[in-house]
């Protein structure tokens, strides 16, 4: 191959990349231009940008959407604590100890990966319902956590029978109890595929939308998905509050994303976590 | 300090696999005792109960004046440096050394004056800030010593701990550790498959094959009169030869008639022990260093056997020869100006006095 | 071996461990067993979730499959055939064997007297699919005869499965197609699901091809740069990217129909409506309401999300490529495959573990889906029931008709059904850990 040629082959991978990409962001553009635009100057132009610009939008947007935010933001913070706290102890009970049943327990756990969680929606309401346990918000957590229980609990299991197993006896010769040896040092060397479980739940937790619907009956406990359909949802659409809302629904996760990038990045693509 | 006695102490993993079998050692308060044998034989598994690592099946272990067989690894007073050394990759060489005296609450300048004193010990002063990735594989050994040494223990257990050195740094730190222990003088288990680590390094030798104890000796006379065959072959290098043959007992006396041909009369202490196996299968031991060379018939006492060169190993200091005779072949030790030739036919003296005499059966030497 | 072991005998300095595994164990007894327990219990019940419950035995399966003495043989010749081909002992597996063919003689059976009992019925019995499961079933024969000739190879093997799984889908035909039993808006919520599967085997080829074209790229540092860049359509709330795809589709004000005016588009389509497809869609004044229009709906779900490139597809995929070692593509250079040869030859073999472990979960997904379909459409799937998927139906028949007992039997059918593509996924498709 030519050198001439390896670069035509070179620019023309960059383009399809950057066409694919261009898709990716155009609607984000869009919300973007639409988030400042009045019904009026949407109805005579939609998609280009029109001015003056109305701020005022967003501040629309925030009073409208912030109590959702608030309390997905509470949700999901409680369920990704909920789910990595158990299930980094007893993933490290599974990858060190030898128990009589562990076998069958360990198979009774993973099953759940395969079990639909759709079967289990009716049953769960009025599971809910007979605890008592409706319209809360630490009750919803509860539940993001024990769905991702099982996923984290294989992940970090493989993880730590990963380690040299050595550090373990040599921990335990020290004198650090099962509690202090998963403190000190499966907690420090596995920060990055913590943290990308972490925010794999956090993410799931931020976009589940039916259980949330479903669970939460008070309107000033439900989440931001829920939120945002209801606001879709109104008869007359004040387009640039709207999409404003749209954007501002995305900040709490681009701060995430900004400071977990990263880890994120090698995470997925390193392919520790897949699927 | 303490001394560590184990006392017919069995372990049998699932599956009625045994990996030890009524074992029964006692280490003397401040000696270093090596235990040592092939891949498998269980050593490490007397050292990992030792720690408490794995439960004891049957038997008592006693530290001290104690039986810990239900007492806790972190309990039983006892320190092990491990093979892959073990240390904590994301602590400093300094947090390293003070994990275990935080955990058992140290005060603070205690933990610091020991970790400089163990630094001062070992040359390690200057890397004390340094994580374990950036540390050559010399000096992290040196740092999973420190570790131990900091928790001023009643034993140090090391699990083979040199066998991720080179040969050079091996044998330098090997040094290192027996000026250790000459210093500390505290007991210390030491279990390796390498028989000049044992031979170099330990007070007393375990020798292990198969959960069973073959020999317990020191170095010496380990070497010089060896229990069984597989102590024989398995301590000195080049190996021991092994001849296998016959005891005649005759009106003249009484001599070694080898399958492979050559007979060989035996000295006269000897004599006494081998007429009771007059007709039996018996195995003639010979070290490489008691089998001289020669090609003419001028030198040396005892029997000559013609044989023929295979192949010359020069070592430098010495020369190892090795030869056959009908299908037998064996090896033998000498001074390196000598020079011999493939295919050169040889006689060799057989120095009788240093002979060992195995009964065939049971392997047990004869004594 | 290197695992501690905990017995009851030293329980009383190991019960720590024990309480360490208790938060996972009581919360998944809790919050997963004892609801799916529930489920399956409810199946077999008349339940409106709060005052009414009573037991009804099969009601709720009859109800949704129609005719049990059809069904059941067939089913468990289904069970059968698929046990026998999952075991490894030949012994076990020919009595498996045996077994599934005495149920596929008793439905034959049941179905025979079936069609003999409705065929003075004319109009209940619908000829077209009576003569495809006729189709399917001779050709299942063939297979048969074909499986027992050639005994080995992976044709045999084809053909045994194919002998095997024919006369079900003939069965299925039958009962399903030629009688019209069991739940109709069911059976209706499946079709969908194929159609939406097939279209999401299609798309997933441009994931494909733009993780290859990242991968290829010579640049170590644009490469990590794409990778950031494709992950940041992540942060985007799933509702948002919804809501704007809702917004693109509007008839009024939507992006689509805005471009197809302008690109004078519209004519086109209109001028195809008019004297090809006859659809009666695409009128002037040109407002096609793609989420609302039953014509509209299905093409609508599938054209959704172009380009159809999926960031953790993406992401995977290049996880995939990545781990092919730069030896490979130099040896092909050497051996002078280009391109596509290289594509074909070695990428795609090479990151074909990826490929069927995210189809697999694909088609397991889009059976499960229904959050989408319900922001969308809402619970009846549109006008028509066209956007009805099975789990969405679930959740119509429980939330919005109050059939609580009913929506389970639908859970466990799908439980079922997800349970036998996990299986086969399983066999088939080796997934390294």
């Amino acid at each position: 191959m030519s050198s001439k040629q390896a670069k035509r082959a070179e620019i023309g991978k960059h383009t399809l990349v950057v066409l694919v990409l261009l898709f990716a962001f155009i609607p984000l553009l869009i919300t973007f231009v639409i988030s400042f635009k009045s019904n009026q100057q949407f109805a005579v132009a939609p998609l280009t940008p029109t001015f003056p610009l109305h701020f005022e939008n967003w501040a629309i947007g925030w009073e409208t959407i912030s109590g959702y935010i608030a309390n997905s933001i509470v949700i999901s913070v409680l369920a990704v604590v909920l789910t990595l706290v158990p299930a980094l102890l007893s993933a490290f009970v599974f990858a060190r100890f030898r128990f009589p049943g562990k076998t069958v327990l360990w198979y009774a756990l993973l099953g759940l990966l395969f079990m639909p969680g759709i079967m289990n929606l009716v049953p769960l309401f009025t599971l809910l319902r007979d605890l008592n346990m409706l319209n809360s918000m630490l009750a919803l957590s509860t539940l993001y956590a024990v769905g991702g229980q099982v996923f984290c609990v294989f992940v970090l299991r493989n993880f730590i029978e990963d380690m040299p197993q050595d550090l373990f006896e040599a921990a335990q010769v020290d004198g650090a109890s099962p509690l202090q040896q998963i403190w000190s040092l499966v907690i420090p060397m596995s920060g990055s595929i913590l943290g990308t479980l972490a925010i794999l739940r956090f993410l799931a937790s931020w976009n589940s939308f039916v259980m949330p619907l479903v669970m939460l009956s008070s309107q000033y406990k439900q989440v931001i998905p829920v939120g945002l359909m209801r606001l879709d949802g109104e008869y007359i659409k004040l387009w640039g509050p709207m999409m404003a809302s749209f954007s501002i629904a995305a900040i709490p996760l681009v701060i995430i994303f900004l400071f977990t990038m990263r880890l994120f990045v090698k995470g997925l693509t390193a392919g520790a976590v897949k699927g | 300090m303490a001394r560590v006695a184990l006392e017919n102490v069995s372990k049998l993993y699932p599956g009625n696999v045994k990996a030890v079998d009524k074992l029964t050692l006692e280490v003397r308060d401040g000696e270093f005792v090596v235990l040592v044998g092939p891949s498998g034989c269980g050593k490490s598994t007397i050292l990992r109960m030792i720690a408490g690592l794995e439960d004891v099946t049957s038997g008592t272990v006693t530290i001290g004046q104690r039986v810990v067989n239900d007492v806790q690894p972190k309990d039983r007073d006892i320190a092990m440096v491990f093979q892959n050394y073990a240390l904590y990759p994301h602590m400093t060489v300094r947090q390293n050394m003070a994990f275990a005296l935080k955990l058992r609450k140290v005060g603070k300048e205690e933990t610091e004056s020991r970790i400089r004193a163990t630094a001062d010990m070992l040359g390690l002063s200057e890397l004390l800030d340094r994580l374990p990735k950036a540390l050559s594989g010399g000096q992290r050994q040196r740092v999973a010593v420190g570790r131990a040494i900091v928790r001023q223990p009643a034993a140090f257990l090391f699990d083979e701990p040199l066998s991720n050195l080179d040969a050079k740094l091996r044998v330098q730190m090997r040094l290192e550790l027996a000026r250790l222990h000459n210093r500390l003088g505290t007991t210390m288990i030491y279990v390796t498959h390498d028989q000049a680590e044992a031979m170099t390094l330990g007070d007393r030798i375990v020798v292990m094959d198969d959960g069973v104890v073959r020999q317990i000796a020191a170095p010496t006379e380990l070497y010089d009169s060896p229990a069984d065959l597989f102590v024989a072959g398995f301590i000195g290098v080049p190996q021991m030869n092994f001849f296998a043959g016959t005891i005649e007992a005759s009106a003249t006396g009484v001599c070694f008639r080898a399958d492979a041909g050559f007979e060989l009369p035996v000295s006269a202490e000897m004599a006494g022990r081998l007429t009771a196996y007059a007709g039996k299968p018996v195995t003639l031991g010979l070290r490489p260093e008691h089998i001289g060379v020669s090609e003419s018939e001028q030198r040396g006492s005892g029997l000559r056997i013609p044989a023929v060169v295979d192949v010359v190993e020069a070592m430098g200091s010495e020369s190892y020869i090795h030869l056959h005779t009908g299908n037998t072949s064996f090896v033998s030790r000498v001074d390196a100006h000598r020079r011999f030739e493939p295919g050169q036919e040889c006689l060799q003296a057989v120095f009788v006095e240093k002979a060992h005499f195995f009964d065939t059966a049971t392997e047990r030497r004869i004594e | 071996m290197k695992e501690q072991r905990i017995t009851w005998r030293n329980l009383n300095r190991t019960w720590v461990v024990f309480a360490m595994l208790a938060p996972t164990v009581v919360g998944v007894a809790i919050f997963s067993y004892t609801p799916a327990i529930e489920a399956v219990r409810h199946s077999f019940y008349e339940w409106d979730g709060r005052f009414l419950e009573n037991f009804n035995g099969l009601d709720n399966f009859r109800r949704l499959l129609g005719d049990l003495g059809l069904w059941g043989p067939l089913l468990l010749y289904g069970f059968f055939a698929g046990l026998a081909s999952l075991l490894s002992r030949p012994r076990l597996r020919r009595a498996c064997r045996a077994v599934a063919l005495v149920a596929l003689a008793a439905f034959a059976l049941a179905a025979g007297g079936d069609l003999v009992a409705v065929w003075h019925d004319a109009d209940a019995v619908q000829t077209t699919p009576l003569y495809t499961a006729a189709g399917l079933l001779s050709v299942a024969a063939l297979c048969a005869l074909g499986a027992v000739r050639g005994r080995v190879g992976r044709g045999a093997a084809f053909m045994r499965f194919l002998a095997l799984a024919l006369p079900f889908v003939a069965g299925l035909t039958y009962i399903i197609s030629v009688r019209r039993l069991g739940d109709w808006l069911l059976w209706k919520s499946f079709s969908l699901i194929f159609v939406l599967v097939a279209a999401n085997m299609l798309k997933m080829w441009p994931s494909i091809f733009v993780a290859v074209c990242i991968h290829r790229l010579r640049s170590q540092r644009w490469q990590y740069v794409y990778r950031v860049l494709f992950v940041i359509p992540l942060i985007i709330p799933q509702m948002v990217a919804l809501l704007i795809w809702k917004f693109f589709y509007d008839p009024n004000v939507g992006p689509l129909n805005k471009f197809l005016t302008a690109t004078h588009l519209d004519s086109v389509l209109i001028w195809l409506d008019k004297w090809v497809w006859h659809l009666g869609v695409f009128t002037e004044p040109f407002r096609p309401a793609w989420l609302a229009d039953p014509e509209l709906i299905v093409p609508a779900l599938i054209f959704w999300g172009f380009p159809w490139v999926g960031v953790v597809g993406v992401l995977i995929y290049l996880a995939g490529l990545q781990n092919i070692g730069k030896e490979l593509y130099e040896a092909a250079e050497l051996d002078g495959v280009g391109s596509w040869g290289k594509f074909w030859r070695i990428e795609l073999p090479l990151i074909m573990t990826q490929v069927r472990l995210n189809l697999v979960l694909l088609i397991i997904g889009t059976f499960q889906a229904y959050g989408f379909q319900l922001v969308l459409l809402g619970p009846e799937g549109g006008p028509r029931n066209v956007g009805l998927t099975p789990g969405l139906y679930m959740y119509f028949q429980g939330f919005i008709e109050q059939r609580y007992g009913y929506a389970c039997a639908i859970g466990l059918l799908l439980f079922c059904i997800i349970l036998v593509l996990t299986i086969v996924n399983q066999k088939y498709v080796r997934v390294e850990k």
